[in-house]
């Protein structure tokens, strides 16, 4: 498999919210961390694992003090020369809850708003929109006039996103971004993504605590503990490890329990299931053995 | 380097936990005495009452059991203002006799009476400062709020909904942190797709569109968490203070009643302690200080 | 008085705005080299607008006692050493909802757009016009300063106070007649 140069290369980041105050915590212990072009990465770990303010280092939000390095498609973050505009350009940054930032009138107005402030002119704005408008499933003409705050909570999200995908990024960092939403709409969600990643070709940082999610679209995982990575791996691999996992609060996707009991059980299992699919291949081969 | 945590230094209102006899104390109590003090502190005291008091509280802090250094720190975020106060007291008072100045140059004159009411003004700020900070460090939001219920409660008589205006400080107070994780988000999200709230450029209609970002979704949010709470606490057949029963009784014990005393004499040593040293024969005494 | 269970929570919900905007320092637009103007009275109009004017009283007043809190404890510029006085912190902020809102109401009938900024307008108005007016009669600063300052500083914040309502309360409207209530 040719991976070729990381996209986003992190090594012994450390952080500390509040600093020099009685409050400050340290959030980030010395995480090392690689993404390749391409790939669909998750990170996974109880709440306060420190996932966000990771996820803050990778668009320049947070940017990395003396010790730790973070290097984003070839530019080092700890240089104050960087251009940290040009960062977000690249790297585009989803939050939980992202339907909180809008704030236009107008559909249309609120997903420009991105490739605006980068000073993109009128023609190219339009083109933006109706692209990210596309990649969402929001329909162009239908959707571009439509008053932002008349719309469901789960086409305003759609709609955030389509805010961020409009700056075209070549990696898309997702932070916990189906909070919230019902399984319909997380499974809409969730082929969307995919969609980016597979088709469109989109690096893709998935961070979430929802087992099934992280199944189901990345290829590797991370897992963070109290602010160090603790596990990492190929996300079948890790998924087939309960025990492991147990000890950080987390438990691997229902279908893959399954598969591992089987397999504790001796029976002839082949891999992790990681979907339903997976799942019931692997039993009627052994029903059927 | 920007800096996304908008209530970092602000110390006054923080809640310490240590469990002194302060702690314990009735809260009614303790906002009678505050609101006494801050009387005694404001409008009725010279530099002795000042100098008294200013040992009082610190006295009461290290009986409250808070580390001074962190108290101290409050005072920091008005430090330059103050000095400037300070500043300004020192050259701008008029001498009240030719030997009271000690270097004049133009109409900036450097008296005694100057130095004494820069010196006087900094403790009593420094003073009320402490003050407030004694009754946040050892009083949490629920119990003040109670208090305060509580003592207005026999206005009820007259139509003031007490029970009501209390509850309206307590959500106001408890909602105010929340806010600021929240508007700390939406400032990162929106960085992360561009927005520039830099200080800046521009007419005064752009300057104001450009905090649009920011501004509408903190009213908005909040406006739909304020719906989701109206609902809950009509689900939970929430009617209003009236006939109401309450869950925390406050019941004052002999130790309440004897704080109350001291701090009624206290405030009367504060008020009264200059006025008293202001005998002729004292007279001499005082011009020396 | 009377208050229903929405008016103590948008009460307490608006003063938090307030007092968020005055304590992060988010609540001022910096203009010109050294002077700002201030958006913190502006939960105090659109509450009383959306929730009616003993609301705007109570915000008002949550507004004034926070703001002479933030001038004894934590002076964040010179101008805020006058705000310590109760009369020139609170008292004037108690009037903000009570023109706003009637104001409102008046031209409701008529235009609920121009109904909107002509609140807030008026509820600017009342909160420079009143507070200069406290400092004045208090003698802290001569009238002519206090003129100049209302003059310069008040139409600015008059046009920030409006946009700003139309933007929040125009897209609130919205989503409340999404939910079946009172639309626009």
């Amino acid at each position: 498999m040719v991976k070729g140069e990381p996209m986003v290369a992190i090594d012994s980041l450390r952080y500390t919210y509040m600093r020099g105050t009685p409050l400050e915590s340290v959030a980030l212990r010395g995480v090392n961390l690689v993404v390749y072009p391409s790939e669909a990465v998750g990170i996974a770990g109880a709440t306060g694992s420190g996932k966000s303010t990771l996820a803050q280092h990778m668009n320049g939000l947070l940017r990395p003090s003396s010790l730790g390095k973070v290097i984003v498609d070839g530019q080092d973050l700890a240089d104050p020369q960087v251009e940290i505009r040009s960062i977000r350009r690249k790297v585009g940054l989803v939050f939980q809850f992202p339907e909180q930032q809008l704030f236009e009138r107008i559909v249309g107005d609120d997903i420009a708003f991105g490739p605006r402030q980068f000073g993109l002119h009128q023609e190219e704005v339009r083109e933006r929109v109706r692209w990210a408008m596309e990649m969402v499933g929001l329909e162009f003409q239908t959707f571009k006039d439509r008053l932002t705050f008349s719309l469901s909570g789960g086409e305003r999200r759609r709609v955030a996103l389509a805010g961020v995908l409009a700056l075209r990024p070549k990696i898309l960092v997702l932070d916990e971004s189906t909070s919230g939403l019902d399984p319909k709409g997380r499974r809409g969600f969730l082929a969307r993504i995919r969609d980016l990643h597979q088709v469109q070709g989109l690096t893709l940082v998935f961070i979430s605590n929802n087992m099934e999610d992280l199944a189901s679209i990345t290829d590797r995982l991370y897992i963070l503990d109290g602010g160090r990575v603790v596990l990492e791996g190929p996300t079948r691999r890790l998924f087939g490890m309960e025990e492991e996992l147990s000890r950080y609060s987390l438990r691997p996707p229902p279908v893959a329990q399954i598969t591992s009991q089987l397999q504790r059980k001796g029976l002839p299992v082949v891999q992790t299931a990681l979907t339903v699919e997976e799942a019931e291949e692997a039993v009627w081969k052994i029903l059927s053995s | 380097m920007e800096d996304f945590e908008l209530l970092r230094h602000i110390t006054i209102g923080q809640y310490l936990p240590t469990d002194s006899p302060l702690h314990r104390l009735d809260p009614r109590v303790k906002l009678v005495a505050f609101t006494l003090l801050c009387g005694a502190f404001i409008l009725g005291s010279g530099p002795a009452g000042i100098f008294m008091g200013l040992i009082v509280m610190l006295g009461l802090l290290v009986l409250a059991r808070v580390p001074l250094h962190y108290a101290l720190q409050g005072l920091r975020p008005a430090l330059p203002w103050l000095l400037l106060l300070a500043v300004l007291q020192l050259f701008m008072v008029r001498p009240a006799t030719q030997s009271d100045v000690i270097w004049s140059w133009g109409f900036l004159n450097l008296t005694i009476g100057g130095v004494q009411m820069a010196v006087v003004t900094l403790c009593r700020f420094g003073a009320l400062i402490l003050l407030v900070s004694l009754l946040t460090f050892s009083t949490d939001v629920t119990a003040l709020t109670h208090g305060a219920e509580r003592l207005l409660r026999p206005f009820q008589r007259i139509g003031l909904p007490a029970h009501e205006l209390a509850l309206v400080a307590t959500i106001a107070l408890r909602y105010v942190p929340l806010l600021a994780r929240e508007m700390e988000q939406v400032m990162k999200a929106q960085a992360s797709r561009g927005a520039d709230f830099g200080r800046g450029h521009g007419g005064l209609i752009q300057r104001v569109r450009r905090i649009f970002p920011l501004v509408i979704p903190l009213f908005l949010t909040s406006l739909e968490r304020a719906e989701a709470l109206v609902l809950a606490m009509e689900t939970r057949c929430y009617t209003g203070g009236r006939g109401r029963s309450h869950l925390i009784q406050l019941r004052s014990r002999p130790g309440d009643y004897v704080t109350l005393g001291i701090a009624l004499l206290l405030t009367l040593a504060i008020v009264g302690v200059d006025r008293w040293l202001l005998q002729p024969n004292l007279g001499g005494w005082l011009a020396h200080l | 008085m009377k208050l229903t269970v929405r008016q103590i929570v948008i009460a307490g919900v608006m003063s938090a705005i307030a007092i968020f905007l005055g304590a992060s320092h988010l609540g001022f637009i910096p203009f010109l080299a050294g002077t700002a103007i201030t958006i913190m009275h502006v939960p105090v109009i659109i509450g009383a607008v959306l929730e009616g004017p003993l609301v705007g009283v109570i915000i008002g007043a949550l507004f004034g006692i926070f703001s002479l809190i933030q001038a004894n404890i934590a002076p964040t510029g010179p101008g805020d050493l006058l705000f310590r006085d109760p009369l020139v912190s609170i008292f004037p902020r108690l009037f903000i909802g009570l023109t706003a809102y009637y104001l409102y109401v008046l031209l409701k009938r008529w235009n609920r757009i121009v109904a909107l900024g002509g609140a807030a307008v008026v509820g600017t108005l009342t909160n420079t016009v009143l507070v200069l007016g406290m400092i004045g009669l208090r003698g802290y600063y001569p009238w002519p300063i206090l003129v100049t300052v209302g003059l310069t500083n008040g139409p600015l914040e008059i046009v920030a106070a409006v946009l700003i309502t139309l933007a929040v309360v125009i897209p609130w409207r919205q989503i409340e007649s999404g939910r079946g209530k009172e639309g626009f």
